[in-house]
């Protein structure tokens, strides 16, 4: 029934309108973010999202792949990260995949405590938690869903 | 002097004010040296008033900002005096979610951020 196009068109999901699609594996390598950023920029403005959600959009995408590929990949030559991003013009939705061990996102130490305030790292989850509308990790912990709708 | 390849240098009177060459801090390799230079400033040059004008400076990183909370230390552990000037509404939203807005003295403009020394 999925697969039929007179199906699909009769129900069509409002976010699946005209939306931008993109599956790629990127290399664990520092910058491999750049391959997933550019692409999503500007079917961003394509779909006519404001100037501060793009900017929050990058935000969190920027982080949760250097995350991927920093802390989850360890940036071994070996490993993968997958990301998967829709566009569409009242959804955004972002979901990384690494192949490192996971992580448990509650026992991340809270960056804004006054002993923790001038610590130069810890920033990259409490801005992806701020910035987006929804994010969820899996229970290992090496995959994170993302997003962002609009207004 | 220095060369400096992701800052601008100059002076107005005895503040040295620090402006950036990337319109994005965002770039894994570039903010090493971004830092790198920044740190040479408090280091080697031994300036004690530094302003960073962050005018045209659309988007920055964690990765950045950790740069900044470290010079910030390194100022300030020199007896020197750090302020910010000219941040976008976007970059000073997440100053402010990071609470590094207490942190940092920020200033709207850089004419009265130089005031301010």
């Amino acid at each position: 029934m999925a697969h039929d196009p007179s199906v699909r068109a009769a129900n069509p999901s409002p976010d699946d309108i005209g939306a931008w699609r993109l599956a790629v594996h990127l290399p664990s390598e520092r910058g491999a973010s750049r391959i997933v950023t550019e692409g999503l920029l500007e079917q961003l403005g394509i779909h006519g999202w404001e100037s501060s959600d793009v900017f929050s959009i990058h935000l969190a995408a920027e982080e949760a792949i250097v995350n991927a590929i920093v802390h989850g990949n360890k940036l071994d030559p070996h490993k993968q990260v997958y990301v998967e991003c829709l566009v569409s013009p009242e959804l955004v939705r972002v979901e990384i995949t690494d192949e490192g061990s996971g992580f448990d996102p509650a026992q991340v130490p809270d960056c804004t405590s006054d002993e923790r305030l001038e610590v130069p790292s810890g920033r990259g989850v409490m801005l992806m938690r701020t910035f987006m509308t929804r994010i969820e990790y899996n229970e290992k912990g090496n995959r994170v869903l993302m997003e962002k709708r609009k207004g | 002097m220095p060369t400096h390849q992701r800052i601008d240098v100059s002076k107005v009177g005895d503040v040295t004010v620090v402006r950036f060459n990337d319109r994005k801090i965002l770039d894994e390799a570039k903010i090493i040296q971004f830092g790198a230079e920044l740190f040479s400033l408090v280091e080697l040059d031994n300036r004690k008033s530094i302003l960073l004008n962050f005018d045209g400076v659309e988007f920055l990183s964690s990765a950045a900002l950790g740069k900044l909370i470290t010079l910030d230390r390194k100022v300030k552990s020199h007896k020197g005096r750090l302020k910010m000037s000219n941040i976008r509404r976007e970059i000073y939203d997440v100053f402010q979610v990071t609470k590094l807005n207490k942190v940092f003295d920020i200033h709207d403009e850089e004419a009265e951020a130089i005031s301010a020394f």
